[in-house]
């Protein structure tokens, strides 16, 4: 499958007037980033705050110049996407700035002229179904009324390719079915390519999912295979055994020895051990279970939420940061 | 080609929609501007309104820069929020419309205005149209596309509105004020080509930077540029544009051409501005030799514009022109039809005693432009204007009655205009001469150079810069008897001329003008001086009379008494020690008794004249100098 946004060791420091002379010592927003979206997906890029999704975008977007390394979109270098291939491009930001003085309608017209594929049809069935005011001023818009124009005006030229940074922040549960139920019926084969905090709306529509962290990618695959292979894990055990070691203060909190890399964030209160395996195998890991632990061990084991996989993974990377 | 048109005219409607309160502003101001231009042909009105233009300049301006700015702004170049940086704008329609939105809601109200302006002042504006588009280019070239410029590089409004109105204002008080008082337009050179070429410099960088900030988002990469084009354009063009090339490039530029040998040129001893030395400091004396230039075809004038030249005795080179060309010519009023032509150098002391006893010969180069097509009208009534034929319109303007006799000459021409000279011919009836080497009555002549440096070479290939008003224009101050017949005139700028000349055997004893009596006009009935008694023996060719007059007007002007009116320099009572500083140069100055202290300058004279000569000012109705030969 053809990858519609690609980037190759894409890297991307932010040198500022107080920053010293040595660039390399500003501040790296993506450190040798390598992404796939691939044709027809709906890949979500979630992270913790500061960890490089919007730098990403913007320089997909063309928004930004990259440091080094390469961003790809439909196969062209983003610092040469050319109008046409903007027509093809639907984006929404959080913080992307509307001419505040037009109106909901006027900016629809004032758009549609620039789209070979504007549908207006479509545009006016997502005006209805966003429930968009036409008269009203964006400057006079809620927030997420705001967000709906926005993304009204993204879709009503059925692009190929949607990308959306952090579209839901700051709305209401309401506006955010809203939203997503408009992106889903005027995907039809686009690309969408997400990133968000909402995990929990992402993981309803999601079919691939990049964690990034410190502006480097730690895991990018489809979400069913992700979801299969991450499970939360209880241990429960009469008597765990303290590896060699550890603390003697009766509180029994360490771990056994020597833990797998892929048990992430792992937890012990008394006989129970909670963690998440990454590579969940309904075969294999029972017995690695109880080869560390013992034989006499309840194992339970439970399919993650994305917001959980995510959250497990970035205290991973914490502690292995710390 | 179709798709480009659609989205620049998309464009270009939705900034209209977007801005129209700032573009109302804006017609408006440029209406009202208009409306002043038009008021201004009556030169009654012109007087209430010519110190308010300058601040409706300045607030016009101010308008266009900034909605310029905001056209420019409408999708700002820097910032990744903006939403039509991931729309399918093409940067070519987007930069054509924010020049068409320039040109529709500044450019064309504009020449509207001008028209109108052009048209209640009495000229054709369908005939000036090409000076009016040229006019109009100016001010996309000089004011626009740098402020475009500049708006594609702001990183927000405010920064932008911020700079455009600290510089615009400022550049206007700098222009007006500070030039002036640190005397650059004084030192400058007549350069208008390396000005013209620095500015169209610049332009054109800025201009080509504008599209690669459109075209590539540069800002670091455009902003380092364009401060180099800023630094070097103006070096280049100075460098590139001296003042010979610079009269190469209006000679080929100009119509006529003349062949180099068909001038002829000579010392003209009866000129009447042929003067004594004039004491420059202890050491130099400045020594002015008058030239007539012959040859030139019928209904041509030569004027000469600048000379190369050296002295030289039969003991050896003497001396020679040291200044640029421009510099070493004298460019002066004239009694007599004969349009000024002296050559000027500074001589020391002993080489003045050397040139004044032998003869001399000149050789060098002479520029020469050539004048030609006259037009003339008089003016027989005050503030009633006179046209030029479609060239010029000129009007007399006195505010008060009692000022008649010291009217303001304002003259008017459309810009874009060819280029050309003005001349103000005043027939003096009456000099109250006498004896036998009086002059019959003469005409005052006074040229008056288009170009604000009377020196520089009078040529203007473009219309005045930096003026937003469609007539370019000047103001000066004349001298009118009752009975004098004001008449003025406009010649056209043919063509430049380069040609060496010598003139041989040049004895500067026989042709000094040591006669010359005065009898002043009403403004002067106050004051009478006489000089009596014996004048001192002086060494031989070092004795001289200069005779400065201060009339009613020194009063009103702001710079005090200087350069108002005088006889010969610019003068006043705070500084005419200097010029007695010379063994054997004598002054008297007269003019009305409140300004001049009598009693003070009665000692001054006394203490620069020789024991036994007896100096006396006194009141009267006239002014009488009486001076015998004073060259012994």
């Amino acid at each position: 499958m053809n990858a519609v946004l690609q980037t190759v060791a894409l890297t991307k420091r932010f040198y500022s007037a107080g920053a010293p002379l040595d660039f390399t010592l500003a501040p790296l927003a993506l450190d040798g980033l390598d992404l796939e979206v691939p044709e027809s997906s709906m890949y979500a890029l979630v992270g913790p705050n500061g960890a490089g999704k919007t730098t990403a975008i913007k320089i997909l977007m063309n928004l930004l110049r990259p440091s080094s390394g390469q961003s790809l979109v439909f196969g062209r270098n983003s610092g040469a996407l050319s109008p046409a291939d903007f027509a093809r491009i639907g984006y929404v930001s959080e913080n992307q700035v509307l001419p505040p003085w037009m109106t909901v309608g006027y900016l629809m017209e004032y758009l549609r002229p620039f789209y070979p594929t504007w549908d207006a049809a479509r545009a006016a069935q997502l005006l209805r179904q966003l429930d968009l005011p036409l008269n009203r001023k964006l400057k006079h818009l809620s927030r997420g009324m705001y967000m709906k124009a926005s993304l009204a005006t993204a879709l009503a030229f059925r692009p190929r390719l949607i990308v959306l940074d952090e579209p839901f922040t700051g709305l209401d549960a309401l506006v955010r079915d809203e939203l997503i139920e408009s992106l889903l019926e005027s995907a039809d084969g686009a690309t969408v390519f997400i990133s968000s905090h909402d995990l929990a709306e992402i993981e309803s529509f999601s079919s691939h999912v990049g964690f990034l962290h410190r502006g480097r990618l730690q895991s990018s695959e489809e979400l069913s295979a992700l979801s299969a292979r991450f499970r939360e894990i209880e241990v429960t055990c009469d008597e765990v055994a303290q590896p060699t070691g550890a603390p003697t203060d009766g509180k029994r909190t360490a771990l056994p020895k020597p833990w797998p890399a892929q048990w992430l964030a792992p937890g012990r209160a008394g006989a129970v051990v909670r963690f998440a395996d990454s590579q969940f195998d309904a075969e294999s890991t029972p017995a690695k279970i109880y080869a560390l632990f013992g034989p006499g061990c309840r194992i339970d084991v439970t399919p993650m939420p994305l917001r959980s996989i995510f959250i497990a993974i970035t205290k991973a990377n914490r502690e292995e940061a710390n | 080609m179709r798709h480009f048109l659609s989205q620049s005219l998309h464009i270009f409607r939705k900034d209209a929609r977007g801005l129209w309160p700032q573009i109302a502003w804006c017609l408006g101001a440029t209406a009202v501007f208009g409306v002043c231009g038009i008021l201004r042909a009556d030169y009654a009105h012109d007087a209430l309104l010519g110190p308010v233009m300058p601040v409706l300049t300045v607030l016009l301006l101010v308008s266009w820069c900034s909605l310029t700015g905001l056209f420019v702004g409408a999708e700002p170049l820097l910032g990744d929020r903006h939403f039509w940086r991931t729309r399918p704008y093409s940067w070519r329609c987007l930069l054509a419309s924010k020049l068409l939105s320039v040109v529709v809601w500044i450019l064309l109200p504009k020449l509207l205005a001008d028209m109108a302006v052009l048209a209640t002042h009495g000229f054709s504006p369908l005939a000036h149209l090409s000076g009016l588009l040229l006019s109009a280019l100016v001010v996309l070239l000089f004011y626009l596309i740098p402020v475009m410029f500049l708006a594609a590089v702001s990183p927000s409004p405010m920064l932008f509105l911020t700079v455009v109105c600290v510089t615009i204002p400022g550049l206007f008080v700098w222009n007006h004020f500070l030039a002036s008082i640190f005397g650059l337009y004084d030192a400058a050179p007549p350069s208008w080509a390396a000005d013209f070429a620095a500015l169209v410099g610049i332009s054109i960088c800025l201009g080509a930077l504008l599209v690669w900030q459109y075209a590539r988002r540069r800002t670091a990469w455009v902003v380092s540029l364009a401060v180099a084009a800023l630094v070097l354009c103006p070096l280049a063009a100075q460098r590139a544009f001296t003042w010979t090339r610079q009269f190469e490039m209006q000679r080929r530029l100009t119509p006529l051409h003349l062949a180099p040998g068909s001038l002829h040129f000579a010392v003209d001893p009866d000129d009447p501005t042929y003067q004594c030395p004039m004491p420059l400091s202890d050491r130099l004396l400045q020594v002015r030799i008058p030239i007539r230039i012959s040859g030139a075809p019928a209904g041509v004038t030569p004027v000469l514009q600048g000379a190369s030249f050296s002295l030289r005795t039969s003991s050896g080179d003497l001396a020679a022109g040291d200044g640029l060309p421009w510099q070493n010519v004298g460019f002066r009023s004239s009694v007599g039809t004969r349009p000024p032509a002296e050559l000027q150098f500074r001589l020391d002391h002993e080489k003045w005693n050397r040139v004044a006893l032998q003869p001399f010969s000149v050789r060098g180069t002479a520029y020469i432009a050539l004048y030609g097509n006259p037009l003339g009208a008089q003016i027989r009534e005050f503030g009633r204007p006179v046209n030029l034929g479609d060239v010029a319109r000129c009007v007399l303007y006195a505010s008060k009655p009692e000022l008649r006799m010291t009217p303001l000459l304002h003259c008017e021409w459309p810009i874009g205009l060819r280029a050309g000279e003005f001349i103000s011919t005043l027939r003096i009836l009456s000099l109250g001469l006498s004896g036998p080497d009086a002059p019959a009555p003469a005409r005052l002549v006074e040229r008056l150079s288009k170009a604000p440096v009377a020196e520089s070479t009078p040529f203007d290939l473009l219309p005045a810069t930096g003026n937003l008003s469609p007539l370019a224009e000047f103001s000066q101050y004349r001298l009118l008897e009752s009975d004098t017949q004001p008449v003025v005139g406009f010649q056209e700028l043919l063509g430049f001329v380069k040609t060496d000349f010598e003139l041989p055997a040049v004895l500067l004893a026989d042709t000094w003008y040591a006669t010359g009596m005065f009898n002043g006009d009403a403004t002067m009935r106050r004051v009478a001086a006489t000089v009596s008694g014996s004048l001192p023996p002086a060494p031989a060719g070092q004795s001289g009379l200069m005779v400065v007059l201060i009339s009613e007007h020194a009063r009103e002007s702001r710079s005090g008494l200087a350069g108002f009116v005088d006889f010969d320099g610019g003068m006043t009572p705070g500084r005419y020690r200097s010029y007695a500083a010379y063994p054997g140069v004598y002054y008297i100055v007269a003019g009305p008794p409140d300004i001049l202290n009598l009693n003070s300058m009665e000692k001054d004279l006394a203490r620069f004249m020789a024991a036994g000569t007896r100096v006396e000012l006194r009141r009267g109705d006239n002014i009488t100098v009486n001076v015998e030969k004073l060259v012994h």
